[in-house]
Order: C-alpha cells, then sequence, then structure tokens
C-alpha cells in the first residue's frame, strides 16, 4: 500500500490504533485483514497495522499473502486491494476473500451500506477524525468456486495515525500560523458580575411575579399556623434587590476606575467615531442576513454593546422604581421620602406598572442573549459562551478585530 | 348622644360646647382623641402650642389642647361648596349620631356654609361677603370648572373660580377639603370636559392644606381645622400637601387584613371561602399599598367600619389622579394604555417573551437554513483543517463531493509502483 496519511513519514512514524466492527466480523479479524500484505512491504501502514495485531490480538494470525495478489492505492484510487486465499472464517469455513482497504471516503463509493450502519459509522469515525486519527476502512468481498467475485461488504474501520501528524496538530493550535490562538478578554471581575446579575434576576424576576401576581397560596386549616408565605418572598426580594445594587455599584465603579478597557465607560458608547457607526449598520445587516460577513470584534460589537448598554438602563429604571416602591413604607424618613418623589408625579400604580414592564423586557432579552451566545458560538466557533466562564475567546491568528491589534 | 346646637352664642367654643350638652368630660376626651391624631407627645410633627413652639419635647396634653381650643371665641370659618356632591360633608354630618366632632364643626362653621346654615338668597350672599372681608379660614369643597370661562359651575352669578378668589384673598388658612377640591376627582378625570382643577391650581399664591379622599374621614376634616385653631399655623404636610398626621401612612401598613397579606392568603374572587374568612383583598385590587390615608385607624361612622373592612378594596382616593391611576380597580396593576382594554402587564408581558422566543428561533431556523445551503461550507472546511483535519478525511455526508478532488500532492508514488 502506498502512504495515503503522509508522503514523508518513516517507518514507525504510523500507528495502528483500536479496530471498529459494524457487526458481522470481530475487530481482531477487521484489523487482521487490514494487515494482511506482502511480508517483505515497507509501508508504514503495513507495518503499524501488523505491529498492531502483534500488540492488540496476538492470537490471529494475520493472513500470508503473496505479492502478486496485493494491487496497493493509487492516488486515483484510495484504496488497495488484497487477495487471501484460504481463509478460515470464525464458523469454520474456507475461502477466498478480497479485502478492499483505504480511505473512508472512497471506499464508501464502492460500497453499499445501509442507513443504520452509514451514521453508525459516520459518528465512530467523525469521533476518530476529531481525535487525530484516520479512519482506514476494510471491506470484504468473497470469491466463489468460478473465481467470481461477490459484491463488497463493509466490515468496520481500523483507526490509523502518525505519531509525527498527532504532535503536529498540538503544535499547530499553539504556534501555527494558520490556526486559533485564545485571548483573554474578559476580567474576572466583569465574569463574577455577569453570573452574580443572572442569579439575583432570577431570584428578583421569580419574587417578584409572584409578589405581582401572588398565584399560589396555602389554605389556612381551623387552628393551623398560616405561615409567612409573602412576607418571606418579599424579603427575599428585597435582600436581592439590595445585594443586585451592590452589584451595580461595582459596574458603575468599575466604568470609571478599572484599567480594563472593555469595562470603562467608552466601551459603552461604541458610537465615537464613523467606522462605529458603520460597523453598527454593517452588524444589523449581518444578523439579518442581508449582509455575508459582519465585522469581527474581540469584545463586544456596537449592536451587541448598545444593546448592554440599553439593559444597564432598564436594569437602573428597574432599581429607581424598586427604591420608590419600597419607599413607601417609610414616609417620615427624609431620604425614603426623597427616593419615592416619582410617585408625585406618576402615581404608585404606574410606578409598579413600569417595574413590571422592565421585568418582563428583561425576561426578552434574556431570551435573545442566551440564544445569540449559542448561536454566536456554534456559527462563529470563538468560544464566547465559555468565555463568560474562564474569560478567553478562540481567535484565528491572522484576524484583524475591529477592536484590537491583528491577532498573531 | 344627642346635642342641640344653636349656634355661637356664648363668648367662647367651651361655653358654646356647654350650652350644647356637650360635658366637660367628652370634651376631654375628643381632646384627647385630637393629641392621639397630632401625635403630641412625640416630636414627629413638631410642637402642638404656639406655648410650646419653641421647646419640641415639652408637647401638650389633652388638657392643654382643651384649654386652647376651649378658649376660642367666634373664629370667623368661610366653607365653600363647588362643583362637588355634598358627599364630604355628609360624611361630617351623617355619621351615625351626633359628635362632638360634629358640633365643634357646625359651631365653627357657621358662618357659611350651604347645607347647614339658616339664610339663604341675598341673605347668605352678604353674609358671605361680609366675612370675606375679614380674616377667615377657608375652607372649600368641590373642583372649579375653568373651561369656557367656568360656566359649568355659577352661584349666585359668580363663577366658582371668582368666588374662590374672593374668598382666598384674605383667608389666613386654605382647606381644600376632598378629592374634587385636591385635584378634580372625577369630573377632572379624562377627559375632563369642563377643564375642572383642584384649588391649589387656582390658588398659587398661599399654601392650601390638601384633606384629601373622596371622601375623606370627618373626624381628619374637624381635626385639621382644629390644628389651625390650636396652633395658629398649617399642619406639616407631604408632597402633595395633604397633612402628615393622617396621611403619613399607606393604609396597607395598618391594614387589619395585612397578617393575610403576609401569609400569603388572598380572596381571589368576592364570593370565595377566602372573601368568607376575611383574607388579603390584594388580588382582587385593593390599593391599600399605594394609598396614604388614616382610614383603617379611624374609620367611618364612629368607628363602625370603613372600606376595606367591608370587604372591598381600596380604591385609592385619598390619591391625586385615582380614578385615572388607580383603575381598574379590581386588577393589582393598571392597563397599558394604548393597546387596548384587555392589555394587561401580564398578557403584554408574556407576548412579548413569547415574541422574543419565537423571533430567537426563527433567527435559528435561518442561520440553520444558510448553513446547510453551502454558504458558509468552506469557512467551515478551513477550520477543520486548522485542526489539522484535511477534507479526504471527511466523511459520510460529504463524501460525494470529494470524488473529483485533486489528489493530495504528498502521494509521490506512481500508480501501482509502490511495492516494485
Amino acid at each position: 500500500m502506498t502512504d495515503q496519511l503522509e508522503g514523508k513519514v518513516e517507518p514507525g512514524d504510523v500507528i495502528a490504533g483500536a479496530a471498529y466492527s459494524l457487526g458481522s466480523m470481530s475487530e481482531g479479524r477487521i484489523m487482521a485483514l487490514a494487515a494482511a500484505s506482502p511480508p517483505n512491504s515497507v509501508d508504514p501502514v503495513d507495518i503499524a497495522l501488523k505491529q498492531g495485531m502483534d500488540r492488540g490480538y496476538p492470537q490471529i494470525r494475520v493472513p500470508d499473502v503473496d505479492a502478486d495478489d496485493f494491487d496497493p492505492a493509487t492516488p486515483n484510487r484510495r484504496y488497495s486491494l488484497t487477495r487471501v486465499r484460504a481463509y478460515t472464517r470464525a464458523s469454520g469455513a474456507v475461502e477466498d476473500l478480497v479485502v478492499m482497504r483505504g480511505e473512508m471516503a472512497s471506499i464508501l463509493e464502492k460500497v453499499k451500506v445501509g442507513r443504520e450502519h452509514g451514521s453508525l459509522l459516520k459518528r465512530k469515525s467523525n469521533i476518530a477524525i476529531h481525535r487525530g486519527w484516520r479512519p482506514l476502512a476494510v471491506a470484504t468481498a468473497r470469491v466463489d468456486a468460478d473465481d467470481k467475485l461477490g459484491p463488497f461488504r463493509l466490515q468496520g474501520f481500523v483507526a490509523v495515525s502518525s505519531n509525527a501528524d498527532r504532535s503536529q496538530i498540538d503544535e499547530d493550535i499553539l504556534t501555527g500560523p494558520a490556526t486559533w490562538a485564545r485571548i483573554s478578554v474578559w476580567s474576572p471581575s466583569l465574569r463574577i458580575q455577569h453570573w452574580a446579575n443572572v442569579a439575583l434576576i432570577f431570584i428578583l424576576s421569580c419574587t417578584g411575579f409572584f409578589i405581582m401576581e401572588p398565584f399560589f397560596s396555602q389554605p389556612a386549616y381551623a387552628g393551623a399556623a398560616s405561615g409567612f408565605l409573602m412576607g418571606w418572598v418579599r424579603l427575599i426580594h428585597f435582600v436581592a434587590a439590595f445585594a443586585w445594587i451592590v452589584v451595580a455599584a461595582a459596574r458603575v465603579w468599575s466604568a470609571f476606575t478599572s484599567s480594563d478597557r472593555y469595562l470603562r465607560w467608552r466601551a459603552m458608547w461604541p458610537l465615537w467615531k464613523t467606522e462605529d457607526l458603520k460597523n453598527l449598520g454593517r452588524t444589523v445587516l449581518h444578523y439579518t442576513f442581508i449582509r455575508t460577513e459582519g465585522p469581527t470584534y474581540l469584545g463586544h460589537n456596537p449592536l451587541q454593546q448598545l444593546t448592554y448598554t440599553g439593559v444597564y438602563g432598564l436594569c437602573l429604571v428597574q432599581m429607581l422604581t424598586g427604591f420608590t416602591l419600597f419607599a413607601l413604607a417609610h414616609p417620615t424618613n427624609a431620604f425614603w421620602a426623597f427616593l419615592a418623589t416619582p410617585v408625585h408625579i406618576f402615581g404608585v400604580p404606574a410606578i409598579r406598572l413600569f417595574h413590571t414592564i422592565v421585568m418582563f423586557l428583561l425576561w426578552g432579552f434574556v431570551i435573545g442573549h442566551v440564544y445569540l451566545v449559542f448561536r454566536a458560538d456554534t456559527v462563529e466557533r470563538h468560544g464566547g459562551l465559555s468565555a463568560m466562564v474562564n474569560g478567553g475567546v478562540w481567535v484565528r491568528r491572522g484576524t484583524r478585530p475591529v477592536d484590537a491589534p491583528v491577532i498573531e | 348622644m344627642t346635642y342641640s346646637i344653636e349656634g355661637w352664642q356664648e363668648p367662647t367654643l367651651a361655653e358654646n360646647l356647654e350650652r350644647a350638652g356637650v360635658s366637660r368630660r367628652d370634651f376631654l376626651k375628643f381632646c384627647g382623641g385630637l393629641a392621639a391624631v397630632f401625635a403630641a407627645g412625640t416630636t414627629v410633627f413638631g410642637p402642638v402650642t404656639k406655648a410650646h413652639a419653641d421647646d419640641p419635647t415639652d408637647t401638650p396634653t389633652a388638657g392643654d389642647i382643651a384649654d386652647v381650643l376651649g378658649g376660642m371665641t367666634k373664629p370667623n370659618v368661610v366653607w365653600l361648596q363647588l362643583q362637588e356632591c355634598t358627599g364630604c360633608v355628609e360624611s361630617v354630618l351623617r355619621s351615625g349620631g351626633t359628635t362632638v366632632e360634629d358640633v365643634v364643626l357646625s359651631l365653627l362653621s357657621l358662618n357659611y356654609q350651604e347645607v347647614i346654615m339658616a339664610p339663604s338668597g341675598e341673605a347668605a350672599e352678604k353674609v358671605l361677603y361680609d366675612t370675606l372681608a375679614e380674616d377667615h379660614i377657608l375652607v372649600v369643597n368641590g373642583s372649579v370648572p375653568t373651561k369656557d370661562n367656568g360656566i359649568y359651575c355659577v352661584i349666585g352669578g359668580k363663577t366658582s373660580e371668582q368666588i374662590l378668589k374672593d374668598a382666598a384673598k384674605n383667608a389666613t388658612h386654605i382647606l381644600a377639603v376632598g378629592a374634587c377640591a385636591v385635584w378634580g376627582s372625577v369630573q377632572a378625570s379624562h377627559p375632563n370636559p369642563t377643564r375642572a382643577v383642584g384649588v391649589d391650581q387656582i390658588i398659587k399664591n398661599k399654601p392650601v392644606i390638601n384633606v384629601a379622599g373622596c371622601p375623606p374621614i370627618g373626624e381628619v376634616i374637624t381635626a385639621t381645622v382644629a390644628y389651625i385653631l390650636t396652633h395658629g399655623k398649617a399642619p406639616k404636610t407631604d408632597a402633595e400637601g395633604r397633612p402628615l398626621f393622617a396621611y403619613d401612612q399607606r393604609i396597607h401598613d395598618s391594614c387589619p387584613r395585612r397578617s393575610h397579606f403576609d401569609a400569603g392568603q388572598y380572596v381571589r374572587t368576592f364570593d370565595d371561602d377566602a372573601a368568607r374568612n376575611g383574607w388579603c383583598l390584594y388580588q382582587v385590587g385593593c390599593k391599600g399599598p399605594s394609598t396614604f390615608a388614616a382610614c383603617p385607624i379611624i374609620q367611618w361612622n364612629m368607628h363602625t367600619s370603613w372600606p376595606v373592612g367591608a370587604g372591598h378594596p381600596c380604591i385609592g382616593c385619598t390619591e391625586k389622579n385615582f380614578f385615572d391611576r388607580f383603575t381598574p380597580f379590581y386588577s393589582v396593576l393598571p392597563n397599558v394604555p394604548g393597546l387596548g382594554v384587555e392589555a394587561t402587564a401580564t398578557k403584554i408581558g408574556l407576548g412579548l417573551v413569547a415574541a422574543a422566543a419565537i423571533g430567537a428561533t426563527a433567527h435559528a431556523g435561518v442561520t440553520a437554513a444558510r448553513h446547510a445551503s453551502g454558504k458558509e461550507r468552506e469557512k467551515e472546511a478551513e477550520a477543520m483543517a486548522a485542526f489539522g483535519d484535511e477534507e479526504g478525511w471527511i466523511v459520510a455526508d460529504q463524501a460525494d463531493q470529494l470524488v473529483d478532488e485533486p489528489v493530495d500532492e504528498t502521494i509521490n508514488d506512481e500508480p501501482g509502483k509502490a511495492e516494485k
């Protein structure tokens, strides 16, 4: 067999891994038939497969093959054909077989595989590929007494890999010119704030919805304690609200004091240059499927950033209206009386209505946000979802983001 | 108790009260009540009497108030009734019996009070304008219509706006009693066909004390008048001009049903077990949490009952614009204007959330379709190459595309020569 994997590999650079069977032949036999090659072969794959047999299946004998019975793969036909004479099947039957061995795609051209086996095969071989192996497909056909070749049947594959290749993969990812680089973008403080916001908004929404619409309650039977359900719900709401205000205060503080430019006040307004506005338009067109490519940003794109700035605004409204409603319980205190001022302009029910509507707007944002995060992570493959956990995004080397120097 | 009110015939209030049959003991009880209402003994509302003005901690007792109030000579009080329903006067007078409050109020306000005064016609007008020429306390019921030069409320040939301005000229204190006088009430609600406004919209050069409510509690009206008489100054008010001694707390915060609110026990419909058990009316629209008033404490008709006590949710009648802002009365939240009568916040909010979800799903669908159509295929393959995978090894799905691919250049061997 010619080397289909690498042109310049030396013997020993290739290794054979596990075999995978579609069910009608054992893994050991599939690997043995794959390893069947002339004894003098110096092809690294042949050697690797024989070594793999010695290592994995020493009890199975690799059939002997004459050089004349071996038709190696060519660049135009990416599989080899081997005639194995007088092969003893597991059933005890002795027959001649022709083994087709080679690149999966080429063999699938020649061999019919049912849908059930096909999807299994696809999944298994893709797993192997992603782990840095390549599936060496193995198909067999029976030769009958009249020397006529029957139909080929796919038996499975043997995972093979180049040692050199494997180390190269790691090196490519870390240093290669056409690969990916991990850039640390989001500071720990921002990530902590993000997840604190998630938790607190969740708690505040649940308790707040209940305060708006106490849709369940316990019936009180004679003599039974009536509990303190709404009292607890409101207490949790208020405690979470004050915690949320602390988070907000920390965010405001960092907007003006942080050395991280992604946190700064200025970053919240991507409207400083005409280029920003143009990129905002391009991003909108990209998200509405009118432009194929949107501008690349390491951090937030202008549309995204303006949305987040808007959400900060919504949160501010939520905190102020919340404070106003909370202040109603303490009208004689000058501080709370001041915070209750909007009541005299809008009336209490309107403040409650604003507070509710902002909650629903935040829910709508959460749906869009989660969807777009998953979408971006799937389509752009930058790891944006995990970035909010570990802080780093993945960027192709050579990328020129709008908001950062070229990634080298 | 029956008292006979015969008008102001003795020099001082105490003597007049005695003549009407009010015993010293009852009068002291009344003054004790006032002291409690004014929060005497605390420093919340400041010193109570003129004599104690400099020392907020030395607060007067019921006896002090009785001395000051009882020693009053006849004050001039003018009580105007403009665009209103007389419900506020009824609230004071028809309380289930004649109380000391009634007697005090009747005695104090006798100069001009359309419902209870004896004169009528020219004689009544003469009394009014004679009194207005002197210093007086002005109490106003009812709103002032301003549209079409105020012709929608004309008394004795003068528009209510003119009467109010005349009456305010020499007034030492102005009390707007009732929602109409405070902000216009039902006639000032949308669409306000007579463009009715409250007293403080007309009289801007003098402070107006707003005794809010529709109607206000009779005791609160009396207490406000008594406060001015005993203190010689207006009580402290909140941002809407309401005396803090009566409007400093929400109904919710002193409601006898509050424990049911905290326990999460709510009336769902007016005929359920919860309603019969007297549970909280929050979910059938009680505006107690939004309304500042002393209703749960003072109540109506000699402490007989009050709306929430009778099983009806508070409608927030002491708050400005409550007909516009607090409706629908039987819902927790107001409707969202401009989106139809059925547009509650919950419906709109959940609709918005659903729209966001549908939008995200649709966007995801288009994204997936774009991907499948192969527009991004190239990018995809490149990504795989970045991880060290060559196209030839992408299997199954794409196998058909690979047949005509040029052969990998790394395969140098000529066909069939590998082993030779």
